[in-house]
């Protein structure tokens, strides 16, 4: 997965987010290293798309292709994966990732090529 | 609940490097079915045909869309497996021949089947549009539509409900139940050009799979939205919907669910059945009495 550099407003926001959020001996927002984004690349496909289909095209969960993200900001995406969705079936999921995976996560699904190219 | 219905077949093959090593052998031996075994290779949407007796593949069926969540059942001869895809496609494989004899979408996303008690007909569970489709075993042609329209919908007309925990009961029927309606449905297809159909509302929030017993005469529907399981009588299916084990978890703060689990049938040993404490992350094991159809938590 190639890292994006443009800086869309959203994007920005989130980078922020998880840089006051996370922050590293160093105090710089650390990303996951290539081992731990194959782990959440798996993740994504296997247990995210247990309810979101294996090719994100939805099941008791909704789609979370781009045509279904549209519109929806980084910093919504993250607030949805970390805290969940009361009431719904989407749990929170901040006790089991760290917020540089959840930020890693949002950037995978933002970041999707277009419909048609599954 | 019947022999033909198949456990779920919901099996990850690691396929790097396994295609070299067996050759197509499916239609080219006179054998039986009694050893053969479907494989869903879920990322690839295609099927490999097993043998048991010496423990080899016989051959890869490809081209059956999204397999990402899904499962099988079985014609009364077990000749032909119906695969459920999630993309709403509906596939008859012929696992002698190793060929697909038939493959219709039926659907847009749909969540798994069932095969009747005479096998001449299949019903598919669908999450879009939601209700329940039934088609002929024999050519999918589409035998009756049931859409699954909520009640006290106060939303556009066209809104459906997703349905889950199909399963084929005796006596032609299917029962299954409607994730956002809250609702069991008995769909009796003796005349299948006329299905009758038997609601039973309010069972409680979010019915998340279902199973029934061995004999065919309970039905149960796990409750995602609240405590407790929905049973159905299906021997006396004008008592109603009894709620069991309403108590269990009540009072303690809900773990996160990350997974959805299933409830089968296949999950009843005698007299016991294990089913998934929601939010506890424990599994119960629960003695049941089917006199009775009283529960007791060991």
């Amino acid at each position: 997965m190639k890292m994006q550099t443009v800086l869309t407003p959203s994007r920005l926001a989130g980078f922020l987010l998880s840089v006051s959020a996370i922050l590293s001996p160093w105090g710089i927002a650390s990303e996951p290293d290539s081992d731990r984004q194959q782990e959440l690349q798996y993740l994504l496909k296997q247990d995210c798309g247990s309810c979101h289909g294996l090719r994100l095209k939805g099941g008791l969960g909704p789609a979370l292709l781009p045509e279904a993200l549209k519109g929806k900001s980084n910093l919504y995406l993250k607030q949805v994966i970390s805290k969940g969705i009361p009431g719904s079936a989407m749990p929170p999921w901040e006790n089991l990732l760290s917020d540089s995976d959840i930020d890693y996560l949002v950037q995978l699904l933002s970041t999707q090529p277009s419909s048609g190219s599954q | 609940m019947s022999n033909i219905k198949a456990t779920w077949l919901i099996l990850l093959w690691l396929t790097f490097g396994v295609s070299s090593a067996w050759s197509e052998v499916c239609g080219q031996e006179l054998r039986g079915t009694g050893d053969l075994g479907v494989i869903i290779e879920r990322e690839n949407g295609s099927l490999l045909i097993v043998e048991h007796s010496s423990d080899r593949v016989l051959c890869r069926i490809e081209g059956l869309g999204d397999l990402s969540h899904a499962s099988a059942v079985f014609s009364r001869d077990a000749r032909y497996a119906y695969i459920f895809g999630r993309d709403g496609g509906l596939t008859k494989v012929d696992i002698l021949t190793g060929t697909i004899a038939k493959r219709v979408i039926q659907g847009g996303n749909s969540i798994g089947g069932a095969i009747s008690q005479d096998g001449s007909l299949i019903a598919v569970s669908n999450y879009v549009p939601g209700g329940v489709k039934v088609f002929s075993s024999d050519d999918l042609s589409l035998v009756a539509d049931i859409p699954a329209v909520m009640a006290n919908n106060n939303r556009t007309k066209a809104e459906q409900s997703k349905t889950v925990g199909l399963v084929d009961a005796p006596g032609q029927q299917f029962v299954f139940s409607l994730f956002e309606g809250a609702a069991t449905w008995i769909a009796d297809l003796s005349n299948p050009q006329e299905p009758k159909i038997t609601k039973f509302e309010h069972i409680g929030k979010q019915p998340y799979d279902a199973l029934i017993s061995g004999d065919g005469r309970y039905y149960i529907a796990g409750l995602f939205g609240e405590d407790g399981l929905a049973m159905l009588d299906l021997w006396h299916p004008d008592n109603g919907i009894k709620r069991i084990l309403p108590n269990y978890g009540r009072g303690q703060k809900k773990l996160p669910v990350y997974k959805m689990p299933h409830l089968e049938g296949w999950a009843v040993a005698g007299d016991q059945i294990f089913l998934p404490a929601m939010g506890l992350h424990q599994v119960l094991v629960v003695d049941f009495d089917a006199k009775t159809g009283e529960f007791i938590i060991l």
